[in-house]
């Protein structure tokens, strides 16, 4: 898994889109995150299972972006105070590879 | 799970459940290029919404639709 910025996840998106042009699926998962890096521990008992972990409850709410073609894996994590921003440049570029840019298109290097 | 039919239906059902449980959703989007077919999936792991499309003019609405799931999932 390669956790990139969200620039350079965006870029990557773009050629991960071209490369599977003619065959292939991309799939991007959306989700929220909280900025834990440890697996949480299973929850023991109907009480726990409810409550949420220190980082959890600490952590800023932020929005985990995953992306992969089934071999190659990107991520990125898009601050609360970036949402608006990361939206507007991730669609157009979705919307700018998935119709308009041609068959033709070279594989990227990445 | 059955696909929906109807766009505002998939988008309104979607957004509710993201409202109700933040903390599982997940939103995801499917695109295989040669068949140009778009598949989105709404989970929290106990139901599946699900919407198929091969129309250009359901990206607009999917931009709104995913504008707003970001504004919930980044908020406390």
């Amino acid at each position: 898994m390669v956790l990139l910025d969200n620039d350079g996840f965006l870029t990557h998106l773009t050629c991960l889109l071209q490369n599977r042009k003619s065959s292939g699926t991309v799939n991007i998962t959306m989700k929220r995150y909280y900025g834990q890096t440890k697996p949480k521990p299973k929850p023991r008992g109907a009480k726990k299972a409810k409550k949420l972990t220190a980082v959890e409850q600490e952590g800023e709410s932020k929005c985990l972006f995953r992306a992969t073609d089934g071999k190659k894996k990107l991520s990125t994590v898009v601050n609360s105070k970036d949402v608006n921003r990361f939206q507007m440049v991730s669609l157009y570029n979705f919307y700018f590879v998935v119709f308009f840019v041609s068959c033709s298109a070279t594989p990227c290097g990445f | 799970m059955v696909y929906f039919d109807s766009w505002d239906e998939f988008a309104a059902a979607v957004e509710q459940l993201c409202v109700a449980e933040p903390n599982r959703f997940r939103f995801v989007i499917k695109y295989r290029s040669c068949d140009g077919k778009l598949v989105l999936k709404g989970t929290d792991d106990q139901v599946c919404l699900k919407y198929r499309t091969e129309q250009q003019q359901d990206l607009k609405k999917l931009e709104k639709l995913n504008s707003v799931l970001m504004r919930h999932t980044v908020a406390k």
